[in-house]
Protein backbone atom coordinates (compact mmCIF):
# COMPACT_ATOMS: atom_id res chain seq x y z
CA UNK A 1 0.00 0.00 0.00
CA UNK A 2 2.95 2.12 0.64
CA UNK A 3 4.21 1.71 -2.58
CA UNK A 4 1.04 2.61 -4.56
CA UNK A 5 1.18 5.68 -2.45
CA UNK A 6 4.03 7.03 -3.24
CA UNK A 7 3.73 6.23 -6.82
CA UNK A 8 0.57 7.93 -6.51
CA UNK A 9 2.11 10.78 -5.34
CA UNK A 10 5.14 10.32 -8.13
CA UNK A 11 2.15 10.55 -10.52
CA UNK A 12 0.63 13.87 -9.13
CA UNK A 13 -2.73 13.03 -9.85
CA UNK A 14 -5.51 14.08 -7.75
CA UNK A 15 -8.08 11.95 -6.33
CA UNK A 16 -11.32 12.11 -9.11
CA UNK A 17 -14.21 12.77 -6.71
CA UNK A 18 -16.32 10.70 -8.42
CA UNK A 19 -14.93 7.72 -8.66
CA UNK A 20 -13.94 7.93 -4.70
CA UNK A 21 -17.23 8.25 -4.09
CA UNK A 22 -18.40 5.36 -5.83
CA UNK A 23 -15.69 3.13 -4.91
CA UNK A 24 -16.45 4.07 -0.85
CA UNK A 25 -20.51 3.61 -1.46
CA UNK A 26 -19.58 0.47 -2.77
CA UNK A 27 -17.30 -0.55 0.24
CA UNK A 28 -19.71 1.02 2.43
CA UNK A 29 -22.91 -1.27 1.10
CA UNK A 30 -20.84 -4.68 0.94
CA UNK A 31 -20.16 -3.69 4.42
CA UNK A 32 -23.58 -2.52 5.59
CA UNK A 33 -25.05 -5.85 3.86
CA UNK A 34 -22.52 -8.19 5.88
CA UNK A 35 -23.18 -6.35 9.11
CA UNK A 36 -26.78 -7.18 8.67
CA UNK A 37 -26.32 -10.45 7.73
CA UNK A 38 -23.87 -11.28 10.12
CA UNK A 39 -25.60 -9.09 12.66
CA UNK A 40 -28.26 -12.12 13.45
CA UNK A 41 -25.39 -14.47 13.84
CA UNK A 42 -24.17 -11.97 15.86
CA UNK A 43 -27.01 -11.60 18.71
CA UNK A 44 -27.40 -15.30 18.41
CA UNK A 45 -23.47 -15.30 19.73
CA UNK A 46 -24.38 -13.24 22.47
CA UNK A 47 -27.71 -15.19 23.58
CA UNK A 48 -25.08 -18.41 23.39
CA UNK A 49 -22.62 -16.70 25.75
CA UNK A 50 -25.37 -15.75 28.37
CA UNK A 51 -26.51 -19.00 28.16
CA UNK A 52 -23.15 -20.25 29.00
CA UNK A 53 -22.37 -17.31 31.75
CA UNK A 54 -25.68 -15.81 32.88
CA UNK A 55 -27.58 -18.99 33.15
CA UNK A 56 -28.50 -20.34 36.93
CA UNK A 57 -30.41 -22.88 37.71
CA UNK A 58 -31.48 -24.20 40.98
CA UNK A 59 -34.63 -27.11 42.55
CA UNK A 60 -36.30 -27.39 45.67
CA UNK A 61 -38.94 -29.95 47.25
CA UNK A 62 -41.86 -27.21 47.98
CA UNK A 63 -45.69 -27.05 47.84
CA UNK A 64 -45.63 -30.80 47.62
CA UNK A 65 -44.01 -31.07 44.15
CA UNK A 66 -40.01 -30.71 43.00
CA UNK A 67 -39.63 -27.00 42.11
CA UNK A 68 -37.02 -26.51 39.52
CA UNK A 69 -35.96 -22.53 37.90
CA UNK A 70 -34.09 -22.15 35.50
CA UNK A 71 -32.64 -18.62 34.55
CA UNK A 72 -30.73 -16.38 32.08
CA UNK A 73 -29.27 -12.65 32.36
CA UNK A 74 -27.43 -10.82 34.92
CA UNK A 75 -28.41 -11.62 38.97
CA UNK A 76 -30.06 -14.56 37.51
CA UNK A 77 -28.12 -16.61 40.39
CA UNK A 78 -29.51 -14.56 43.27
CA UNK A 79 -32.84 -14.18 41.82
CA UNK A 80 -33.81 -17.50 41.25
CA UNK A 81 -33.07 -18.12 45.02
CA UNK A 82 -35.49 -15.12 46.04
CA UNK A 83 -37.73 -16.95 43.54
CA UNK A 84 -37.35 -19.84 45.39
CA UNK A 85 -37.52 -18.31 48.95
CA UNK A 86 -41.05 -16.90 48.15
CA UNK A 87 -42.53 -20.14 47.06
CA UNK A 88 -41.57 -21.62 50.84
CA UNK A 89 -43.09 -18.32 51.87
CA UNK A 90 -46.53 -18.98 49.97
CA UNK A 91 -45.82 -23.07 50.93
CA UNK A 92 -46.03 -21.68 55.03
CA UNK A 93 -49.34 -19.35 54.47
CA UNK A 94 -51.03 -21.71 52.21
CA UNK A 95 -50.48 -25.30 53.72
CA UNK A 96 -53.38 -26.31 55.30
CA UNK A 97 -51.42 -29.38 57.15
CA UNK A 98 -49.65 -26.49 58.66
CA UNK A 99 -51.21 -25.40 62.10
CA UNK A 100 -49.22 -21.73 61.69
CA UNK A 101 -50.57 -21.10 58.02
CA UNK A 102 -53.04 -18.47 57.43
CA UNK A 103 -55.50 -21.34 56.05
CA UNK A 104 -55.24 -23.41 59.23
CA UNK A 105 -55.98 -20.71 61.40
CA UNK A 106 -58.66 -19.91 59.27
CA UNK A 107 -60.32 -23.74 59.63
CA UNK A 108 -59.53 -23.16 63.16
CA UNK A 109 -61.49 -19.66 63.69
CA UNK A 110 -64.98 -20.69 62.18
CA UNK A 111 -67.14 -17.39 62.15
CA UNK A 112 -64.38 -15.13 63.27
CA UNK A 113 -62.45 -12.20 61.47
CA UNK A 114 -58.45 -13.58 60.88
CA UNK A 115 -55.75 -11.55 60.39
CA UNK A 116 -53.84 -13.15 57.14
CA UNK A 117 -51.09 -11.90 54.82
CA UNK A 118 -52.07 -9.63 51.52
CA UNK A 119 -50.96 -12.99 49.60
CA UNK A 120 -54.09 -14.72 50.92
CA UNK A 121 -56.00 -11.75 50.21
CA UNK A 122 -54.54 -11.98 46.85
CA UNK A 123 -55.45 -15.89 46.59
CA UNK A 124 -59.32 -15.71 47.86
CA UNK A 125 -60.19 -12.77 44.76
CA UNK A 126 -58.29 -14.75 42.40
CA UNK A 127 -60.14 -17.93 43.52
CA UNK A 128 -63.19 -15.54 43.40
CA UNK A 129 -62.95 -14.76 39.99
CA UNK A 130 -61.85 -18.52 38.69
CA UNK A 131 -65.40 -19.39 40.58
CA UNK A 132 -67.21 -16.77 39.16
CA UNK A 133 -65.96 -17.44 35.39
CA UNK A 134 -66.34 -21.22 36.20
CA UNK A 135 -70.10 -21.24 37.40
CA UNK A 136 -69.03 -22.60 40.62
CA UNK A 137 -67.26 -25.49 39.68
CA UNK A 138 -63.92 -23.89 40.72
CA UNK A 139 -64.70 -23.88 44.26
CA UNK A 140 -61.85 -23.59 47.15
CA UNK A 141 -64.28 -25.00 49.55
CA UNK A 142 -64.10 -28.00 48.69
CA UNK A 143 -61.39 -28.65 51.62
CA UNK A 144 -63.42 -31.08 53.38
CA UNK A 145 -64.36 -33.23 50.58
CA UNK A 146 -60.88 -33.59 49.38
CA UNK A 147 -59.53 -34.63 52.77
CA UNK A 148 -62.63 -37.05 53.11
CA UNK A 149 -61.23 -38.65 49.87
CA UNK A 150 -57.69 -39.01 51.20
CA UNK A 151 -56.02 -36.50 49.00
CA UNK A 152 -55.34 -33.68 51.39
CA UNK A 153 -52.26 -32.53 52.07
CA UNK A 154 -50.02 -34.30 54.04
CA UNK A 155 -46.50 -35.17 56.20
CA UNK A 156 -44.73 -37.08 53.40
CA UNK A 157 -43.62 -38.78 56.67
CA UNK A 158 -46.71 -40.28 57.25
CA UNK A 159 -47.24 -41.79 53.93
CA UNK A 160 -47.43 -45.67 54.67
CA UNK A 161 -47.95 -45.10 58.60
CA UNK A 162 -50.59 -45.45 60.86
CA UNK A 163 -51.20 -41.59 59.95
CA UNK A 164 -51.12 -42.13 56.49
CA UNK A 165 -54.93 -40.35 55.00
CA UNK A 166 -54.59 -42.17 51.78
CA UNK A 167 -57.96 -44.15 50.97
CA UNK A 168 -57.95 -47.85 49.38
CA UNK A 169 -62.27 -47.51 48.73
CA UNK A 170 -64.48 -44.47 48.16
CA UNK A 171 -66.25 -42.73 50.96
CA UNK A 172 -69.93 -43.58 51.93
CA UNK A 173 -72.54 -41.61 49.98
CA UNK A 174 -73.72 -40.40 53.48
CA UNK A 175 -70.05 -39.23 54.53
CA UNK A 176 -69.94 -37.09 50.92
CA UNK A 177 -73.39 -35.35 51.76
CA UNK A 178 -72.14 -34.49 55.08
CA UNK A 179 -69.30 -32.89 53.62
CA UNK A 180 -70.69 -31.37 50.42
CA UNK A 181 -73.01 -29.42 53.08
CA UNK A 182 -69.55 -27.37 53.88
CA UNK A 183 -68.71 -26.45 50.76
CA UNK A 184 -70.69 -23.03 50.32
CA UNK A 185 -67.90 -20.19 48.43
CA UNK A 186 -70.49 -17.64 50.16
CA UNK A 187 -69.19 -18.38 53.51
CA UNK A 188 -65.95 -16.84 52.65
CA UNK A 189 -65.50 -13.62 52.73
CA UNK A 190 -62.60 -11.47 53.52
CA UNK A 191 -61.89 -7.56 54.13
CA UNK A 192 -59.09 -6.28 52.11
CA UNK A 193 -58.32 -3.15 53.93
CA UNK A 194 -58.63 -4.43 57.35
CA UNK A 195 -56.29 -7.65 56.15
CA UNK A 196 -59.29 -10.29 57.66
CA UNK A 197 -60.80 -13.35 56.51
CA UNK A 198 -63.60 -15.44 57.51
CA UNK A 199 -64.89 -19.03 57.19
CA UNK A 200 -68.34 -18.58 58.64
CA UNK A 201 -68.98 -22.53 59.45
CA UNK A 202 -66.98 -25.01 61.45
CA UNK A 203 -65.37 -27.67 59.90
CA UNK A 204 -64.99 -25.41 56.58
CA UNK A 205 -61.78 -25.35 55.40
CA UNK A 206 -60.00 -24.08 52.26
CA UNK A 207 -58.29 -27.01 49.67
CA UNK A 208 -55.78 -24.74 47.41
CA UNK A 209 -53.97 -27.04 45.85
CA UNK A 210 -55.45 -25.74 42.93
CA UNK A 211 -53.99 -22.44 42.90
CA UNK A 212 -51.48 -21.80 45.17
CA UNK A 213 -48.83 -23.09 42.53
CA UNK A 214 -50.50 -21.36 40.11
CA UNK A 215 -49.85 -18.09 42.16
CA UNK A 216 -46.62 -18.78 43.41
CA UNK A 217 -45.29 -19.07 39.93
CA UNK A 218 -46.83 -15.78 39.01
CA UNK A 219 -44.66 -14.50 42.21
CA UNK A 220 -41.55 -16.31 40.86
CA UNK A 221 -41.99 -14.89 37.61
CA UNK A 222 -42.00 -11.20 38.66
CA UNK A 223 -38.98 -11.54 41.33
CA UNK A 224 -37.25 -12.60 38.27
CA UNK A 225 -38.20 -10.15 35.95
CA UNK A 226 -38.06 -7.19 37.98
CA UNK A 227 -34.26 -8.77 38.65
CA UNK A 228 -33.38 -8.28 34.56
CA UNK A 229 -33.92 -12.06 33.72
CA UNK A 230 -34.64 -11.83 30.16
CA UNK A 231 -35.92 -15.68 29.86
CA UNK A 232 -36.15 -18.56 32.64
CA UNK A 233 -38.04 -21.68 33.12
CA UNK A 234 -39.93 -22.01 36.26
CA UNK A 235 -41.01 -25.65 36.49
CA UNK A 236 -43.46 -26.48 39.79
CA UNK A 237 -43.89 -30.13 39.28
CA UNK A 238 -45.12 -29.83 36.09
CA UNK A 239 -46.84 -26.60 36.37
CA UNK A 240 -45.07 -23.99 34.12
CA UNK A 241 -43.97 -20.38 33.49
CA UNK A 242 -41.85 -19.50 30.67
CA UNK A 243 -40.50 -16.18 30.87
CA UNK A 244 -39.48 -13.95 27.44
CA UNK A 245 -38.20 -15.76 24.84
CA UNK A 246 -36.07 -18.79 24.52
CA UNK A 247 -32.55 -18.25 22.83
CA UNK A 248 -32.95 -17.22 19.28
CA UNK A 249 -36.86 -15.92 19.76
CA UNK A 250 -38.03 -19.60 18.70
CA UNK A 251 -41.07 -20.79 20.90
CA UNK A 252 -40.60 -23.07 23.90
CA UNK A 253 -40.65 -26.31 23.58
CA UNK A 254 -42.85 -28.28 25.86
CA UNK A 255 -43.94 -31.91 25.85
CA UNK A 256 -47.21 -33.10 26.99
CA UNK A 257 -47.21 -36.18 29.09
CA UNK A 258 -48.88 -39.17 28.08
CA UNK A 259 -52.16 -39.57 30.46
CA UNK A 260 -51.87 -43.48 29.95
CA UNK A 261 -48.93 -44.57 28.69
CA UNK A 262 -45.17 -43.78 29.29
CA UNK A 263 -43.46 -40.78 26.98
CA UNK A 264 -45.71 -37.69 25.46
CA UNK A 265 -48.93 -37.01 23.80
CA UNK A 266 -47.25 -34.76 21.66
CA UNK A 267 -45.16 -31.03 22.60
CA UNK A 268 -46.64 -27.42 22.48
CA UNK A 269 -45.02 -24.90 20.83
CA UNK A 270 -45.31 -22.12 23.85
CA UNK A 271 -44.74 -18.49 23.49
CA UNK A 272 -43.00 -15.92 25.44
CA UNK A 273 -44.24 -15.33 28.70
CA UNK A 274 -47.17 -17.82 29.30
CA UNK A 275 -47.74 -20.51 31.74
CA UNK A 276 -48.31 -23.93 31.01
CA UNK A 277 -51.07 -25.91 33.90
CA UNK A 278 -52.36 -29.49 33.36
CA UNK A 279 -55.08 -31.14 35.53
CA UNK A 280 -55.04 -35.19 35.39
CA UNK A 281 -56.44 -37.71 36.38
CA UNK A 282 -53.10 -40.10 36.69
CA UNK A 283 -51.12 -37.73 39.46
CA UNK A 284 -52.76 -38.59 42.49
CA UNK A 285 -55.74 -41.34 42.67
CA UNK A 286 -56.40 -44.61 44.25
CA UNK A 287 -58.56 -47.97 42.52
CA UNK A 288 -60.59 -49.71 43.75
CA UNK A 289 -63.10 -52.75 42.53
CA UNK A 290 -61.82 -51.94 39.37
CA UNK A 291 -62.60 -47.99 38.87
CA UNK A 292 -60.16 -44.95 39.26
CA UNK A 293 -60.91 -42.37 42.20
CA UNK A 294 -58.97 -39.24 41.52
CA UNK A 295 -58.21 -35.78 43.38
CA UNK A 296 -59.98 -33.95 40.91
CA UNK A 297 -63.49 -33.26 42.57
CA UNK A 298 -67.27 -32.00 41.32
CA UNK A 299 -68.29 -29.86 43.91
CA UNK A 300 -71.57 -30.37 42.81
CA UNK A 301 -71.84 -34.33 43.00
CA UNK A 302 -68.48 -34.67 45.71
CA UNK A 303 -67.30 -37.41 43.31
CA UNK A 304 -64.22 -37.45 41.18
CA UNK A 305 -65.10 -35.36 38.22
CA UNK A 306 -65.73 -38.20 35.25
CA UNK A 307 -65.41 -37.87 31.16
CA UNK A 308 -62.06 -36.16 31.20
CA UNK A 309 -58.73 -37.74 32.07
CA UNK A 310 -56.32 -34.47 31.34
CA UNK A 311 -56.88 -31.41 30.51
CA UNK A 312 -53.99 -28.64 29.75
CA UNK A 313 -54.38 -25.43 29.85
CA UNK A 314 -52.16 -22.00 28.15
CA UNK A 315 -52.40 -18.77 29.48
CA UNK A 316 -50.50 -15.66 30.19
CA UNK A 317 -51.36 -15.68 34.05
CA UNK A 318 -50.03 -18.49 35.94
CA UNK A 319 -52.83 -18.93 38.96
CA UNK A 320 -55.31 -18.48 36.15
CA UNK A 321 -54.08 -21.77 34.28
CA UNK A 322 -54.22 -23.33 37.32
CA UNK A 323 -57.61 -22.31 38.19
CA UNK A 324 -58.87 -23.07 34.96
CA UNK A 325 -57.13 -26.88 34.15
CA UNK A 326 -59.17 -27.69 37.37
CA UNK A 327 -62.48 -26.10 36.49
CA UNK A 328 -62.22 -27.26 33.08
CA UNK A 329 -61.14 -30.59 33.47
CA UNK A 330 -64.68 -30.87 36.12
CA UNK A 331 -66.32 -29.29 33.05
CA UNK A 332 -65.16 -31.83 30.60
CA UNK A 333 -64.38 -31.53 26.76
CA UNK A 334 -67.72 -29.91 25.77
CA UNK A 335 -68.29 -27.02 28.20
CA UNK A 336 -64.62 -26.66 29.14
CA UNK A 337 -63.77 -25.75 25.10
CA UNK A 338 -66.57 -23.76 24.95
CA UNK A 339 -65.49 -21.46 28.41
CA UNK A 340 -61.99 -21.63 27.24
CA UNK A 341 -62.54 -20.87 23.68
CA UNK A 342 -64.39 -17.67 25.01
CA UNK A 343 -61.76 -16.08 27.26
CA UNK A 344 -59.34 -14.25 25.54
CA UNK A 345 -55.38 -14.93 25.51
CA UNK A 346 -56.83 -18.83 27.21
CA UNK A 347 -55.93 -21.89 25.07
CA UNK A 348 -56.83 -25.93 26.48
CA UNK A 349 -56.53 -29.27 24.95
CA UNK A 350 -58.69 -31.76 26.37
CA UNK A 351 -57.98 -35.98 26.59
CA UNK A 352 -61.30 -37.36 26.83
CA UNK A 353 -61.79 -41.01 29.00
CA UNK A 354 -61.96 -42.42 25.21
CA UNK A 355 -58.49 -40.92 24.42
CA UNK A 356 -60.08 -38.47 22.14
CA UNK A 357 -58.60 -35.16 21.72
CA UNK A 358 -59.89 -31.63 21.47
CA UNK A 359 -58.41 -27.88 22.12
CA UNK A 360 -59.42 -24.17 20.98
CA UNK A 361 -58.15 -23.31 17.54
CA UNK A 362 -54.89 -21.48 19.35
CA UNK A 363 -53.89 -24.61 21.04
CA UNK A 364 -53.88 -26.33 17.34
CA UNK A 365 -51.06 -23.72 16.34
CA UNK A 366 -49.42 -24.86 19.13
CA UNK A 367 -49.78 -28.87 19.45
CA UNK A 368 -47.90 -30.96 17.77
CA UNK A 369 -48.50 -34.72 18.27
CA UNK A 370 -45.93 -37.57 18.71
CA UNK A 371 -45.41 -40.17 16.15
CA UNK A 372 -48.27 -42.37 15.25
CA UNK A 373 -51.24 -40.11 16.57
CA UNK A 374 -53.78 -39.11 13.97
CA UNK A 375 -54.02 -35.23 12.88
CA UNK A 376 -57.45 -34.48 12.27
CA UNK A 377 -58.90 -31.82 10.32
CA UNK A 378 -61.95 -31.30 12.24
CA UNK A 379 -60.05 -29.81 15.67
CA UNK A 380 -60.37 -33.63 16.65
CA UNK A 381 -57.68 -35.91 16.83
CA UNK A 382 -57.46 -39.95 17.67
CA UNK A 383 -54.75 -40.47 20.77
CA UNK A 384 -54.04 -43.42 19.08
CA UNK A 385 -54.41 -46.54 20.88
CA UNK A 386 -54.29 -47.35 24.49
CA UNK A 387 -51.77 -50.45 23.59
CA UNK A 388 -49.39 -48.44 21.03
CA UNK A 389 -46.29 -47.22 22.17
CA UNK A 390 -45.59 -43.34 20.81
CA UNK A 391 -42.82 -42.94 18.34
CA UNK A 392 -39.51 -42.41 19.47
CA UNK B 1 -0.04 -6.70 -8.83
CA UNK B 2 0.07 -4.43 -11.47
CA UNK B 3 -3.11 -4.59 -12.60
CA UNK B 4 -3.78 -4.13 -8.61
CA UNK B 5 -2.16 -1.08 -9.13
CA UNK B 6 -3.75 0.06 -12.37
CA UNK B 7 -6.88 -0.61 -10.82
CA UNK B 8 -6.62 1.95 -7.93
CA UNK B 9 -4.96 3.89 -10.41
CA UNK B 10 -7.96 3.83 -12.09
CA UNK B 11 -10.21 4.71 -9.36
CA UNK B 12 -7.70 7.70 -8.32
CA UNK B 13 -7.42 6.63 -4.63
CA UNK B 14 -5.25 8.22 -2.56
CA UNK B 15 -4.00 6.43 0.39
CA UNK B 16 -6.52 7.99 2.52
CA UNK B 17 -8.80 6.67 0.63
CA UNK B 18 -7.19 2.86 0.47
CA UNK B 19 -7.25 3.23 4.73
CA UNK B 20 -11.00 4.28 4.79
CA UNK B 21 -11.99 0.99 2.24
CA UNK B 22 -9.28 -1.36 4.48
CA UNK B 23 -11.30 -0.43 7.75
CA UNK B 24 -15.01 -0.65 6.57
CA UNK B 25 -13.67 -4.01 5.43
CA UNK B 26 -12.01 -4.75 8.98
CA UNK B 27 -15.10 -3.96 10.20
CA UNK B 28 -17.15 -6.39 8.34
CA UNK B 29 -14.53 -9.08 8.73
CA UNK B 30 -14.77 -8.81 12.51
CA UNK B 31 -18.40 -8.99 11.89
CA UNK B 32 -17.69 -12.37 10.92
CA UNK B 33 -16.02 -13.38 14.34
CA UNK B 34 -19.70 -13.35 15.86
CA UNK B 35 -21.17 -16.43 14.61
CA UNK B 36 -17.45 -18.23 15.07
CA UNK B 37 -17.04 -16.97 18.31
CA UNK B 38 -21.03 -18.15 18.90
CA UNK B 39 -20.44 -21.46 17.46
CA UNK B 40 -17.45 -22.07 19.80
CA UNK B 41 -19.38 -21.04 22.85
CA UNK B 42 -22.61 -22.63 22.03
CA UNK B 43 -20.04 -25.59 22.18
CA UNK B 44 -21.66 -27.37 18.93
CA UNK B 45 -24.94 -27.45 17.28
CA UNK B 46 -28.07 -27.65 18.62
CA UNK B 47 -30.43 -28.68 15.56
CA UNK B 48 -30.80 -32.78 14.66
CA UNK B 49 -31.99 -35.70 16.50
CA UNK B 50 -32.38 -35.92 20.06
CA UNK B 51 -29.66 -37.98 21.71
CA UNK B 52 -29.69 -39.10 25.53
CA UNK B 53 -25.87 -38.69 26.77
CA UNK B 54 -26.36 -39.60 30.01
CA UNK B 55 -28.71 -40.32 32.44
CA UNK B 56 -28.42 -38.13 35.51
CA UNK B 57 -29.67 -39.33 38.69
CA UNK B 58 -30.25 -36.72 42.36
CA UNK B 59 -30.30 -37.66 45.69
CA UNK B 60 -30.16 -36.02 48.43
CA UNK B 61 -29.94 -32.58 46.71
CA UNK B 62 -26.61 -33.38 44.51
CA UNK B 63 -25.55 -35.68 41.45
CA UNK B 64 -25.57 -39.03 43.11
CA UNK B 65 -24.72 -40.63 39.91
CA UNK B 66 -24.38 -39.99 36.19
CA UNK B 67 -24.77 -43.13 34.28
CA UNK B 68 -24.27 -44.18 30.83
CA UNK B 69 -27.34 -45.04 28.40
CA UNK B 70 -25.51 -47.89 26.63
CA UNK B 71 -24.88 -49.77 30.00
CA UNK B 72 -27.82 -51.85 30.96
CA UNK B 73 -27.91 -52.16 35.05
CA UNK B 74 -29.87 -51.77 37.99
CA UNK B 75 -27.71 -49.23 40.39
CA UNK B 76 -28.61 -48.07 44.02
CA UNK B 77 -29.35 -44.56 45.41
CA UNK B 78 -30.15 -43.86 49.09
CA UNK B 79 -32.71 -41.08 50.26
CA UNK B 80 -34.48 -40.40 53.36
CA UNK B 81 -36.75 -43.44 53.34
CA UNK B 82 -34.36 -45.61 51.85
CA UNK B 83 -32.91 -47.11 48.68
CA UNK B 84 -34.05 -46.54 45.48
CA UNK B 85 -33.26 -48.53 42.37
CA UNK B 86 -32.90 -46.85 38.96
CA UNK B 87 -32.86 -49.46 36.08
CA UNK B 88 -31.29 -48.79 32.53
CA UNK B 89 -31.99 -50.89 29.75
CA UNK B 90 -31.75 -50.25 25.93
CA UNK B 91 -30.93 -46.82 26.29
CA UNK B 92 -33.77 -46.43 28.48
CA UNK B 93 -34.00 -45.45 32.22
CA UNK B 94 -36.64 -45.80 35.06
CA UNK B 95 -37.15 -46.11 39.06
CA UNK B 96 -37.95 -49.55 39.09
CA UNK B 97 -38.23 -49.87 42.97
CA UNK B 98 -38.52 -47.46 45.07
CA UNK B 99 -39.67 -46.48 48.80
CA UNK B 100 -41.95 -44.19 47.14
CA UNK B 101 -45.55 -45.08 47.56
CA UNK B 102 -47.26 -45.45 44.33
CA UNK B 103 -48.79 -43.18 42.28
CA UNK B 104 -46.05 -40.65 44.42
CA UNK B 105 -43.57 -40.52 41.46
CA UNK B 106 -43.68 -40.73 38.06
CA UNK B 107 -43.20 -44.49 36.88
CA UNK B 108 -42.04 -45.32 33.66
CA UNK B 109 -39.33 -45.30 31.03
CA UNK B 110 -37.24 -42.11 30.61
CA UNK B 111 -35.76 -41.63 27.26
CA UNK B 112 -36.01 -38.19 25.82
CA UNK B 113 -33.23 -35.51 26.59
CA UNK B 114 -35.07 -33.18 29.25
CA UNK B 115 -37.63 -35.84 30.28
CA UNK B 116 -37.24 -36.76 33.95
CA UNK B 117 -38.98 -38.99 36.72
CA UNK B 118 -39.33 -37.96 40.17
CA UNK B 119 -39.46 -39.94 43.26
CA UNK B 120 -41.12 -36.76 45.82
CA UNK B 121 -40.91 -38.83 49.34
CA UNK B 122 -37.58 -40.36 48.95
CA UNK B 123 -36.18 -37.04 47.31
CA UNK B 124 -35.04 -38.97 44.05
CA UNK B 125 -34.70 -37.22 40.48
CA UNK B 126 -33.81 -39.08 37.81
CA UNK B 127 -33.48 -37.23 34.78
CA UNK B 128 -32.44 -37.43 30.66
CA UNK B 129 -29.51 -35.19 29.36
CA UNK B 130 -28.21 -34.55 25.87
CA UNK B 131 -28.25 -32.73 22.89
CA UNK B 132 -30.49 -32.44 19.87
CA UNK B 133 -33.63 -30.84 20.36
CA UNK B 134 -33.99 -31.18 23.68
CA UNK B 135 -37.69 -29.89 25.24
CA UNK B 136 -37.73 -27.07 27.61
CA UNK B 137 -40.19 -28.73 30.33
CA UNK B 138 -42.68 -30.99 30.44
CA UNK B 139 -46.13 -30.28 31.65
CA UNK B 140 -48.24 -32.84 33.61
Amino acid sequence: MARLARRQAQNLRPSSPSRLAIAAALALAGAAALLAWQSGLWSRAVLAYEDRFLTASDTAYVMGTYLEITATGHGAAAAVERAIARFRELDVLFNPADPASDMARLAANPGRAVPVSPDTIAVLERADAAYRLSGGVFDLTVGPLVSLWGFGPQDIAALGTPADQRRTSPPSQSEIDAARRLVDWSAVTWDKTAGTATLARPGMTLATGGIAKGYALDEAARILREAGVRRAVIDAGGSLYLLGSKAGGEPWRIGLRHPRQDGYLGTLAVPADESVSTSGDYERYFESGGVRYHHILDPATGWPARGTIAVSVVAPDAAEADALSTALFVLGPEKGLALASSLPGVEALFVDDTGRITMTPGMEEMFVPTGNTAGGADGGNAAGDAGGQTGG
Amino acid sequence: MARGRRFAAWLSLGPGDLRLVAVLLLAAALAGLGPAAGRLLAGGPVSGPAVVQAFVVEAGGGTALRLDPHKDGLYSVAGPLGETLVEVRDGRARIASSPCPAPGWHGGWVDHPGERSVCLPNRVVLRAEGGGAPLDGETH
